[in-house]
C-alpha cells in the first residue's frame, strides 16, 4: 500500500526551524581563501545555486540574519575587537594586523556571506567565499557552520520529508499500538531506516511503503504495519 | 586476490536455506543474519534480511540493484551523525 501524505509542507503544530544547515567547514584549502566544506545536504549539487550563505560559529539555528550586502564577506562579518577564532589553526593574529581592516577574524555571530566560487570535490564541497582571500583568513572559519534560510531550502516533492519533520512523531501500528517515537532516520546504502525508541525499547524500521503507510505531520503521527518477524528475539 | 570463480560467489548456507524455504512457501519473514560477507542474490529480492551493525540488526529491504553485493555494504558499523536540522530528505 502505498503511503499516504496528508500534509503538503509545513509542520503544523511542530515547530519549524528557521534555518538548516548545508555544511561545516572543515579545513581551508589551498592558499587562495578558499574552504573544504563536509557536506550536510542531500542535494550537494545545490551549493552550485548558493550566492549567498549564513555562515555561524555554533550550529544553533539563525532566526533572521538579514544579508548586509554592503558589509558582505567574512571580513566584514568580523567583530571589529575581540574577535577570537573559534577554534585552531596557526593564529592569524600577525597576517590580520598585517592586512588592517580587510582581514577577516572569524564570524563571531552568524552573518549572511556572500558565495564567489564552488567546486565538488571528492565528496566535499570547495567554496570561496567574499572576503576570505587568504589561508589565514580560511583558518579562522574552521568548524563553522553554513546554513539557509528554511526559505531557501530545496523543495520537497510529493511524499517528500525533511528528516527533521520526520524526528519526533508518535509511531503507532495500525491496530492502535504506540510504538514509541521516532528517535533517529538511518541512511544506509539501502532504504532509511527509522529508529523508534519506546517503553518496549528500541525498534528499527524500513522507510518502504509496505512498512510505513502514513504520515502526518499535523498530527505528529506516523502509522506503521510491522513486518512478521521484525519483533522475533 | 578475488575468491575463485569456480566456488561461486559466498552466501551463508543457514541464510540460504532459510530463503530458499521462505520461496518455497512464498512466505516473506524478516530474518536476522550475522553474515554480512554473504553476496545477495536474485533470490533474496523482495525479503528483508535484518544484517548485524556490531550492535544491532539494521533492516535492509533487498532490492534487485543490490545483488552482487554484499550484505554488509547495505548495514553501516559506523553512523555519520549528522545534525538534526541537516538538509537531508527522506529518501525512498
Amino acid at each position: 500500500m502505498a503511503a499516504r501524505r496528508t500534509q503538503r509542507s509545513g509542520c503544523g503544530d511542530r515547530s519549524e526551524p528557521s534555518s538548516l544547515i548545508i555544511g561545516r567547514i572543515t579545513r581551508p584549502h589551498g592558499i587562495r581563501g578558499e574552504v573544504r566544506v563536509e557536506i550536510h545536504t542531500g542535494d550537494p549539487e545545490r551549493f552550485f545555486l548558493l550566492e549567498e550563505v549564513i555562515v555561524s560559529p555554533t550550529a544553533a539555528p539563525v532566526s533572521s540574519c538579514a544579508p548586509e550586502r554592503s558589509r558582505s564577506g567574512v571580513a566584514a562579518a568580523a567583530q571589529p575587537a575581540g574577535g577570537e577564532p573559534q577554534s585552531g589553526g596557526p593564529g592569524p593574529t600577525g597576517a590580520r594586523a598585517a592586512k588592517g581592516d580587510t582581514a577577516p577574524a572569524g564570524v563571531t555571530e552568524a552573518r549572511a556571506v556572500q558565495v564567489e566560487r564552488v567546486r565538488l570535490h571528492q565528496g566535499v564541497a570547495i567554496l570561496k567565499l567574499a572576503g576570505c582571500d587568504s589561508r589565514n583568513d580560511a583558518e579562522t572559519l574552521r568548524g563553522h557552520w553554513l546554513q539557509v534560510p528554511i526559505e531557501q531550502a530545496i523543495p520537497l516533492e510529493e511524499d517528500e520529508y525533511y528528516l527533521f519533520q520526520l524526528v519526533g512523531l508518535e509511531v503507532r501500528t495500525a491496530e492502535g499500538e504506540v510504538l514509541g517515537e521516532l528517535a533517529e532516520v538511518l541512511q544506509t546504502g539501502a532504504n532509511d531506516v527509522f529508529v523508534v525508541r519506546g517503553p518496549a525499547g528500541e525498534l528499527l524500521l524500513r522507510d518502504i511503503p509496505q512498512v510505513i503507510q502514513e504520515i502526518d505531520l499535523e498530527a505528529g503521527r506516523m502509522l506503521v504495519q510491522l513486518a512478521p518477524g521484525l519483533r522475533d528475539g | 586476490m578475488s575468491r575463485s570463480l569456480k566456488k561461486g560467489p559466498y552466501v551463508d548456507p543457514k541464510l540460504w536455506r532459510k530463503i530458499e524455504k521462505m520461496n518455497a512457501a512464498g512466505e516473506r519473514r524478516v530474518i536476522k543474519t550475522w553474515s554480512r560477507a554473504s553476496t545477495v542474490f536474485p533470490q533474496m529480492v523482495g525479503h528483508t534480511l535484518a544484517v548485524h551493525d556490531g550492535r544491532r540488526h539494521v533492516p535492509i529491504y533487498v532490492t534487485e540493484n543490490m545483488v552482487g553485493h554484499k550484505l554488509g555494504e547495505f548495514a553501516p558499523t559506523r553512523t555519520f551523525r549528522g545534525h538534526i536540522r541537516d538538509e537531508r530528505k527522506r529518501r525512498r
